[in-house]
């Protein structure tokens, strides 16, 4: 019954070469948004496809003939003690993700990203785009500096014809992570300000429908109804289910005994969502303050509302016709735990 | 092919006039000749001085007079001299044939009288000869009237005055057959002239009823040669003429010129003639060196693909253009389309432009490719949208007076317009895109003849793009202009490293009064000593880190040397910023008191909106149905902000994204108001015009909207919701308000200036409230 060869991954970056996979909009947004040369900031909750979306679309990026950097800032995260020495850390991801040298600039120049960027991003690279994961790791000391000079490099592509903006007309950024961009950096200096917002949503009932027929078989629509009511389209959820029904072999009772076992072990908090989803609302007491309302389903969402918008943007909440409700089934019974003090 | 409706059959005047002539020929010389036979002398005077008249005045009409004519000219070498015979004879065609018509009878009188008389004489048929000749020859349907009435008069008086005449004076009956077969094969002669004008329309209206293939000859003979000669088609000179010119008055876009009397040629002869012979044999390299000419591409290098023969790439430099990026790759190939290729094309253009957001693939056929609709969708999945042109294409785009226009339908039918969107709505905004300003740019420019100035607007409005087409215009003039932004400098050490990078000067980090002085003697080290102007765009922090200076410095103290170098004409100062700037200039003990002239940012003007709105959709060859109705929607929506114009703009341009090639060629009211009419719009509106404003100021504008439209009204609403403010702070912030082009205040009474401000507050909720944060 099972599709042989393609086995559904619910943990993990899916790079290009991973098949149990759906292309996803924002996807195709934000690989029109760089193609345009337009900068792009991808928001979502963790675990939700963000990286696995960077790595394809730098994939089809390189495939069109870019030069790509993808710059994880959480990986290996170091402790930098001067912000020249922050940028010295990310100009050498950069070249070693574009397999190029370059020459340190000088010491005066080292506290402007720009001259880093000059000096790795020679001539003799014409489109690079430069995807930054987990952007919000930016050390609070560097995000003021970092930030804007950034949004000044972006800024300089209106200068294309002067000297000073041929190094914007070259490159392309894209900044994924799990923040509210007015919470990084204050508005007139953000690079976020500068880029095309997109959000990493859950994945459309035709979305996994899709994912679905390239991994189960006959019975992949009967299980992509069934992963939908449960887990409205979370990702992960929606991998693991269906990675779970594919261990099971091809007997249905064998499946459908397998799903309904990983389904209760997701609401138990397996994959450890729900510990992610605690952290979200233990730290944000506004957020927190919100959650009776968000079970309720009476709390009306409203534009600007850093509150309402993070509790979005960090997979507490969605935003079903102008009010906020639970993300998903899973999510709304740890919600009503977690008002009752019983965290993961 | 003014011909093309059927026309009565008749002589043209130069037929009528070689009837004339002929028939005044052959009579006198035969009645000479009878006459001697019959009578042994010569016709009287009265016969052979009006026959002879008509003769005289005929040979010069009739159409082969041209000929020795134009003999006797080239005789003399005087072929410079132009003979305008066809107009004077034209002229003279309506008195000859009167003259004719008269004279004929004169003469005719005299003949009769000397040889019988009307029913006696030999001669006597003649007015029945008359008759029927003139009826034949004639083309107006009242001149029947006269063939009629006039030989009937005339005959009636001659019997009346003559007679039967005497029966001794009748010649022999030789003579009376002679006359008679003499009319009879006269007669015959010019009713076949007569039949010819019949053959002549059958002829004609063949050629009507060929119209079509006239057309298509035309068509076919004007793409196919580099001119086409009345002769080569299968027309009279005439119809075939009307018909090139029909062809180019219908074309008005291509390059085609009439050359009257020969044909058509294009303008561009040679190029066309090598796009011709493309479609017939293509070669990767001309097709590739054709398109770069037509396209007036400039800094054309040429990139060597393997194998080259078969596959050429060339990049040139289009210039500014709000559609097309400024410098554009061709590859030509020797195949046809496939995935493959495309995709191996935008590699290539990737590879070699930067952003380059549109290719051009020549290829010799790509009408199967263009047969398969999914093949379109397949540009979505691209960098680069790939545009096809094939030999056909080429040749048409070729045969342009301006090529780039079909290039834009192409790429308006092919490209993924997602990627060749024009507008702009993330970053700033590119030099091609900027409308509008010029009252603000002129302000500047002539501020800085003997001050500073400073641009205050809101965000979005464009301030930055001002002062990049300021710099242009001073740069263009011959001053020095320093540009910087100051996005990422929060402090002196930061200005000082960014002008290091910047403008190669090497500055203490550690900052003193005396320092931006010392700046200004380096730029003029590497530059001279013409006009000195520095930009410093997005100032707002630099401000706030100057104002906090302590003892021994004074508060401002960079600010302040700025001043004291501009009012000693070292160096003008254009700043670029918002609210810090603002309030700023507007404090009496600030050193901007008195340093730089306000220029503010707001809405552009109705024109310049209109313009850009409309500018870029016709450089993608879009036009907009019912523009008033759709461009005074877009106002109503926007007031002329420019950055909600951009997004009106990019709606547009997606929403003909969505659409078959077919339907992209037009917009309309309907479809602004699909985008301006839903929630994301109005959030959008509300969210540009108030971004960045201060909790009393969003609550200002909150409760103007709901009615409180006097500076009063507002202190008493805010007192009233527990949020009493000092009349001056309210004061300030409508100013800050105005700044931001929100409202404005007159004679204390709040009007706004972005006019839909209240319907969408009101739509929102937020009519009448407070700001949370205000309350909170």
């Amino acid at each position: 019954m099972t599709t042989e060869g393609v086995q559904f991954r619910p943990n993990g970056c899916l790079s290009a070469e991973v098949r149990a996979y759906v292309e996803r909009q924002f996807e195709r947004d934000m690989f029109t948004h760089l193609s345009r040369h337009e900068w792009v900031s991808l928001l979502g909750p963790p675990k939700y496809g963000k990286s696995s979306s960077l790595m394809r679309v730098r994939a089809t990026l390189m495939a069109n003939g870019y030069s790509c950097a993808y710059v994880d800032l959480q990986r290996g995260r170091r402790t930098d003690r001067t912000y020249d020495s922050f940028l010295a850390g990310f100009a050498e991801t950069v070249a070693t993700e574009l397999g190029t040298s370059f020459d340190r600039p000088r010491k005066r120049h080292r506290s402007q990203l720009e001259s880093w960027l000059k000096a790795i991003v020679t001539d003799r690279f014409t489109n690079v785009a430069i995807l930054i994961d987990e952007v919000s790791a930016v050390p609070e000391a560097f995000r003021l500096p970092f930030f804007s000079q950034l949004t000044a490099l972006s800024t300089s592509k209106a200068r294309t014809d002067m000297p000073d903006g041929e190094l914007a007309a070259r490159l392309v950024f894209a900044f994924a992570g799990t923040f509210l961009p007015s919470r990084l950096i204050d508005n007139a200096n953000s690079p976020f300000n500068v880029s095309n917002e997109l959000k990493s949503d859950d994945l459309t009932e035709a979305e996994i429908e899709k994912l679905a027929a390239i991994g189960l078989g006959g019975d992949a629509h009967h299980y992509a109804e069934q992963a939908l009511i449960e887990t409205n389209g979370q990702p992960f959820y929606v991998q693991d289910l269906f990675a779970a029904v594919q261990a099971a072999g091809d007997r249905p009772d064998l499946r459908a005994s397998a799903f309904e076992a990983r389904l209760a072990a997701l609401r138990r908090g397996a994959g450890g969502h729900l510990v992610d989803l605690a952290r979200v609302v233990k730290r944000n007491a506004d957020i927190e303050k919100l959650v009776p309302r968000i079970l309720d389903g009476s709390l009306r969402f409203q534009v600007g509302d850093e509150a309402h918008e993070y509790a979005i943007i960090a997979g507490v909440a969605r935003n079903d016709a102008g009010f906020l409700v639970a993300r998903n089934p899973i999510y709304a019974r740890a919600l009503v735990q977690f008002a009752e003090e019983r965290f993961p | 092919v003014d011909e093309t409706t059927p026309t009565t059959p008749r002589f043209t005047r130069e037929e009528q006039a070689s009837a004339v002539w002929l028939s005044h020929t052959v009579i006198p010389v035969a009645v000479v000749v009878i006459s001697l036979y019959a009578y042994h002398r010569i016709p009287p005077a009265g016969f052979l001085a009006p026959e002879a008249l008509i003769w005289l005045v005929f040979t010069p009409l009739v159409p082969w007079f041209e000929w020795p004519v134009a003999s006797f000219v080239r005789l003399l070498g005087r072929e410079d001299q132009p003979l305008e015979t066809d107009r004077l004879r034209q002229r003279a065609f309506p008195a000859a044939f009167t003259l004719a018509f008269v004279l004929q009878f004169v003469a005719l009188t005299f003949l009769l009288a000397d040889t019988g008389g009307p029913i006696s004489s030999p001669f006597a048929s003649f007015v029945l000869a008359y008759t029927v000749f003139s009826s034949l020859l004639t083309t107006k349907f009242w001149s029947l009237g006269v063939a009629l009435l006039v030989p009937t008069v005339y005959f009636a008086v001659m019997v009346e005055v003559y007679g039967f005449g005497k029966a001794s004076e009748r010649p022999s009956l030789a003579v009376y057959l002679a006359v008679t077969l003499l009319i009879i094969w006269l007669t015959v002669g010019l009713s076949f002239l007569s039949r010819l004008s019949i053959w002549r329309l059958q002829t004609s209206m063949d050629a009507e009823a060929d119209l079509a293939t006239l057309r298509a000859a035309v068509a076919t003979q004007v793409w196919s040669r580099p001119s086409v000669s009345i002769g080569r088609l299968p027309a009279r000179a005439a119809a075939a003429e009307a018909a090139l010119a029909e062809y180019v008055k219908e074309h008005p876009s291509l390059a085609l010129r009439v050359v009257p009397g020969r044909g058509v040629e294009w303008v561009e002869q040679q190029r066309i003639a090598l796009a011709q012979s493309l479609v017939r044999s293509f070669s990767a390299r001309d097709a590739a060196e054709l398109l770069t000419t037509a396209l007036g591409l400039g800094d054309v290098r040429y990139v060597t693909e393997q194998p080259a023969e078969t596959d050429q790439v060339a990049v040139g430099n289009l210039g500014p253009d709000p559609v097309l990026p400024s410098e554009i790759l061709i590859r030509a190939v020797g195949v046809p389309p496939s995935d493959d290729l495309l995709l191996n094309t935008v590699r290539v253009a990737r590879r070699e432009v930067a952003g380059a957001r549109i290719a051009i693939l020549l290829c010799p056929d790509s009408s199967d490719w263009m047969a398969q609709p999914a093949r379109r969708n397949a540009q979505r999945s691209l960098a680069t949208s790939v545009v096809i042109l094939d030999a056909q294409e080429l040749l048409r785009l070729v045969g342009e007076t301006v090529p780039r226009r079909a290039l834009m339908r192409a790429v308006r039918a092919q490209a993924d317009l997602s990627k060749t969107n024009p507008f702009v709505v993330v970053g700033p905004t590119p030099p091609p895109m900027f409308f509008g300003r010029a009252d603000e740019e002129a302000t500047v420019t002539a501020l800085l003849k003997d001050n500073s100035a400073a641009l205050l607007g809101g965000r979005r409005t464009g301030k930055t793009s001002l002062l990049q087409r300021v710099r242009r215009t001073l740069t263009d003039e011959g001053w020095i202009v320093q540009y910087l932004d100051m996005h990422a400098v929060g402090d002196w050490a930061g200005f000082a490293d960014l002008v290091s990078l910047q403008w190669q000067i090497e500055v203490s980090r550690e900052f003193g009064p005396a320092l931006m002085a010392a700046t200004v003697r380096e730029i003029r080290k590497l530059h001279g000593s013409r006009p000195l102007v520095i930009m410093l765009d997005e100032v707002d922090q630099l401000l706030e880190w100057d104002q906090g200076h302590t003892a021994p410095m004074v508060p401002e103290a960079f600010f302040r040397s700025c001043r004291a170098l501009s009012q000693e004409r070292e160096a003008q100062f254009v700043l670029a910023g918002e609210r810090v700037l603002a309030r700023r200039l507007w404090s009496p003990d600030s050193p901007h008191w008195n340093f730089c002239r306000p220029v503010p940012v707001r809405q552009l003007s109705r024109e310049a909106s209109d313009q850009l709105l409309i500018r870029p959709l016709e450089h993608l060859e879009v036009g907009l149905r019912d523009p008033e109705t759709a461009l005074a929607r877009a106002w109503q929506r926007t007031s002329g902000h420019p950055y909600l114009l951009q997004t009106i703009g990019v709606g547009l341009v997606d929403l003909l994204n969505d659409r078959e090639p077919e339907n992209r060629s037009w917009l309309d009211a309907d479809d602004v108001a699909r985008i301006t009419d839903g929630g994301d719009f109005r959030d959008t509106y509300v969210g540009t015009y108030r971004g960045r404003s201060t909790p009393l100021e969003s609550s200002i504008c909150n409760l103007a909207a709901a009615g409180a439209t006097t500076i009063k009204r507002l202190e008493d609403q805010l007192a009233a919701r527990n949020a009493p403010h000092d009349i001056g702070d309210i004061r300030e912030a409508v100013r800050m308000l105005d700044v931001f082009g929100v409202l404005r205040a007159v004679n204390d009474e709040v009007v706004f200036r972005a006019e839909w401000m209240p319907d969408a507050l009101r739509n929102s909720s937020l009519a009448g409230t407070l700001d949370p944060r205000l309350s909170s």
